[in-house]
């Protein structure tokens, strides 16, 4: 959940609001252009993705001066090389208002552009011009700078340091930090370096909505929020299912020591309805459903073994099948938010956000895995 | 007039020190050096410090500031036979008794009428302190001098610093805190900064009503003294704010004057002017009185030319009804017998029918021009004015109507009345920064055929762009 006061959190839980979208245009760190006029925005964030944010917004311009604003050349306000939308949602009952921030997000696209003109005491003027956006968060950056040659991390000392240096981003460290178990060679992908440096802390980097980078844990927390039906509750539709697909009941762990010595473990469950076999070696009704891992953090057996029996933990329940939900729109859910849902037969599941979808309509479309 | 001048050319020794000389009093001796470590209150880093190198036997050292026969910065130039008040910030080494003498002068560098005297102040050691004198400058009297002076027994000793700062010399008999141009964006230098009178600007905005017709009713925005920079101005009448058409971050140079031709009848208007500094800080904000223009018609006009306009009649069928209405949805949750309203803010006045009539062919004319020719492009939004006895639409009202359709009433039994239909929603004035200007340069080139003619029918190009009389002149 983004923070926010009280008295927001009790207008989105109950009754009737309003709200709308502003947003702010940044560039090199200035801002400039504020409240924007804006229209016709989608955001998307889905946890499975590298960059997690991305959407799209319309901007329509009427300048004092007539004058348009569509970009031609590279360092044009809205040019997509590094023009920043930040985008807040404002939330309003009455005389109550409450702008909570949203997304900072990249330009990455403008992919139509028009003027409408007309002639004005003999030149040409810009009576309006209509922009469309393409925005994606600031991972975009990282995911397109790619490493120049294969290289490893300047210190081991700190995960942190090491994603500061990696990223150039501003952090907002919210996880403990740990020395780096070995120095390794970042591959091509530097995205991928941020996700594994991630792993050794427990967490999964994020771009916030301020433009920092940080991270959630990759552990449940304790609900922060309950979707309930009724006319008390904020929850529209729910869509539930199960599938085998991605539950597993063994993890292998595949990967290499210091010395290229290779490094094997597994975990396996025997006991219960996933049992890999029966307890007299017969087939279990599940049989083997083995899912494989590597991590070149991990260098040694032990590491290996604690890292499967961690992993087992996360992929042998249902927490792998997605639900997706509809509920009253609301800012303030954000991906990795654990969540109760209590369903009309009064049945509680604990739940976990990876997938949010807003646009101008009064519901957003939430996906979240069961625990 | 509403500048005031502080005729102190180096008021606060921020480059250097002209206009301070030594006063080191009897038989002592003192130079002068303009430290950096940070001056007296709102008079930015840099101060005069007097340094005795041999003490002063009597009473009457100190420092003087101004010269009676030096030109240039050197010399602060007064208005004779006037009051002013001077204010001088002051610090001593040593706990000392201070005061402010103030000795006026004629062309010819010779004293005129007596020397006048502040009050003497105890002024604590190493404590920025202010001393005041107010002073009359008499008859041929336009030079000024300022004298700190010591009145104690202690003396000026070897060693001992005086440090000056901040001078001020003000019409009248009300000392403000000292600020100069480097510290208060209503201030600016006459010349070159710290070597020129500075000018605080007090801005007057002036609205004067236009009533005829020529070719609405409308008023002029008039702003005087205004500080260098920018300003944009906003009217609000009828219970809201609108930017005023063309007055969007216009350079304020001598004065600014426009027409806003957009101006409500018969409700009070009221103008206020946002002023930016050069360096686009704001300053703050000045507002108008109250202005009610008295007019009983309905005036329709294209707001980016505000010389096509036109009277008309509204009929009966006219914002018979008026809808203002949200953007959102109920949304029902799981198993509620109630839905909630989840929607976004209040539109505007959506749908509003006006049906307007026209007296004759001129006026039809005139109000299909507005919507553009076949030669001229407009954007169809009109701004429509109605008195407040008519319906209760805004009575600044901004339509956009992208289908114009005019009807007969009476032209084909003999008659001239047309009326047209007027259907749409309200939107932004568009281009707030622009309009078409009322009076041009050739209207009053073509008034008067030469330039020295124009020379000398105004004072200042100023006089020149406030002759609405002339406006259209040209045709």
């Amino acid at each position: 959940m983004r923070t926010a006061s009280d008295n927001c959190r009790q207008v989105l839980a109950q009754g009737s609001f309003s709200f709308w979208y502003e947003a702010d245009l940044w560039y090199d760190n200035t801002r400039r252009a504020a409240l924007l006029p804006i229209d016709d925005i989608q955001l998307s964030e889905d946890d499975s993705r590298g960059v997690k944010a991305n959407g799209g917004c319309t901007i329509v311009w009427q300048d004092d001066f007539a004058r348009s604003i569509m970009p031609n050349a590279i360092g044009d306000l809205f040019s997509p090389f590094g023009s920043e939308l930040a985008i807040y949602a404002v939330v309003s009952a009455g005389s109550f208002q409450e702008r909570v921030p949203l997304a900072w997000m990249q330009i990455v696209d403008v992919p139509a552009m028009r003027d409408s003109t007309m002639f004005f005491k003999g030149t040409r003027i810009t009576t309006g011009t209509v922009l469309e956006l393409k925005l994606q968060d600031r991972f975009v950056q990282i995911q397109a700078d790619e490493f120049d040659v294969p290289s490893s991390p300047s210190q081991l000392a700190s995960v942190w340091t090491e994603i500061g240096a990696l990223t150039g981003m501003k952090l907002v460290r919210s996880l403990p930090d740990a020395p780096i178990t070995r120095s390794v060679v970042y591959q091509n992908d530097r995205l991928q370096a941020l996700l594994d440096l991630a792993d050794l802390l427990g967490g999964v980097p994020y771009a916030a909505s301020d433009g920092t980078l940080t991270m959630r844990p990759k552990a449940w927390t304790s609900p922060v929020d309950t979707l309930r039906a009724g006319d008390d509750g904020t929850l529209v539709d729910i869509q539930k299912g199960m599938s085998a697909d991605t539950v597993y009941n063994k993890v292998t762990f595949r990967g290499q020591g210091n010395a290229q010595d290779q490094v094997l473990a597994f975990s396996e469950i025997t006991e219960g309805p996933l049992r890999v076999r029966n307890p007299d070696g017969t087939r279990s009704p599940a049989h083997r459903r083995p899912t494989f891992r590597s991590n070149q953090f991990v260098t040694t057996s032990a590491q290996a073994k604690a890292y499967t029996e961690s992993e087992l933990a996360r992929v042998s329940t249902l927490s792998a099948v997605k639900w997706p939900i509809e509920e009253v729109w609301n800012p303030l859910r954000e991906l990795g938010d654990v969540i109760t849902i209590v369903d009309e037969q009064d049945n509680s599941v604990t739940a976990r956000v990876v997938g949010i979808e807003r646009s101008q309509k009064p519901t957003q479309r939430v996906t979240v895995v069961r625990g | 007039m509403t500048q005031t001048v502080n005729p102190v050319k180096n008021p606060s020794a921020e480059t250097n020190t002209a206009g301070f000389y030594v006063l080191p009093g009897t038989s002592g001796a003192a130079v002068l050096s303009n430290p950096t470590d940070g001056g007296a209150p709102g008079a930015s880093t840099d101060y005069v410090r007097s340094t005795w190198s041999t003490a002063s036997t009597a009473a009457g050292g100190g420092m003087q500031i101004g010269h009676a026969s030096n030109a240039g910065v050197e010399r602060i130039d007064l208005v004779a036979g006037a009051q002013y008040v001077a204010g001088v910030w002051v610090r001593a080494s040593k706990a000392k008794t201070l005061a402010l003498q103030a000795l006026i002068f004629n062309t010819s560098a010779t004293q005129v009428g007596a020397t006048a005297t502040g009050a003497a102040v105890d002024v604590p050691a190493n404590t920025w302190t202010r001393l005041s004198v107010s002073f009359t400058t008499g008859v041929g009297g336009v030079r000024g001098q300022l004298r700190v002076v010591d009145s104690d027994a202690t003396r000026w000793l070897a060693g001992n610093t005086l440090d000056v700062d901040a001078v001020m010399v003000w019409p009248g008999t009300t000392l403000p805190p000292y600020s100069d141009p480097s510290t208060n964006g209503w201030m600016a230098w006459q010349g070159v900064p710290h070597a020129s009178p500075s000018v605080l600007f007090t801005p007057v905005i002036q609205v004067t009503p236009f009533l005829d017709e020529n070719p609405s009713p409308r008023v002029e925005v008039f702003i005087q003294d205004p500080p260098p920079g920018t300003t944009t101005v906003k009217r609000t009448a009828d219970r809201r704010t609108m930017t005023v058409s063309g007055m969007v971050g216009v350079p304020t140079g001598s004065g600014v004057t426009r027409i806003d031709p957009d101006v409500p009848f018969g409700v009070s208007a009221t103008y206020t002017a946002e002023f930016v500094d050069v360096n686009g800080t704001p300053l703050g904000y000045v507002s108008s009185s109250p202005v009610t223009l008295d007019v009983d018609d309905v005036w329709i006009s294209q707001p980016l030319d505000p010389r096509l306009a036109v009277k008309v009649d509204l009929t009966d069928e006219s914002a018979t009804e008026l809808k203002r209405g949200f953007d959102g949805d109920t949304v029902y949750t799981q198993g509620a017998a109630l839905p909630r309203w989840i929607g976004g803010r209040r539109r505007a006045l959506e749908g509003l029918k006006l049906v307007a009539e026209t007296a004759n062919d001129a006026d039809a004319d005139m109000l299909q021009d507005i919507f553009g020719t076949y030669e001229t492009d407009q954007v169809p939004v009109i701004c429509v004015r109605t008195p407040p006895s008519y319906s209760r639409i805004p009575r600044t009202l901004f339509l956009a109507v992208p289908a114009p359709a005019e009807t007969d009433i009476n032209r084909r039994y003999g008659g001239s009345l047309t009326a047209m239909t007027l259907s749409g929603d309200e939107v932004l004035r568009p281009a707030p920064g622009l309009v078409a200007a009322l009076l041009r340069y050739q209207d009053t080139d073509a008034f008067y055929g030469t330039y020295s003619a124009i020379d000398t029918a105004y004072g200042s190009y100023l006089a020149r762009d406030r002759d609405y009389s002339k406006a259209g002149f040209a045709g």
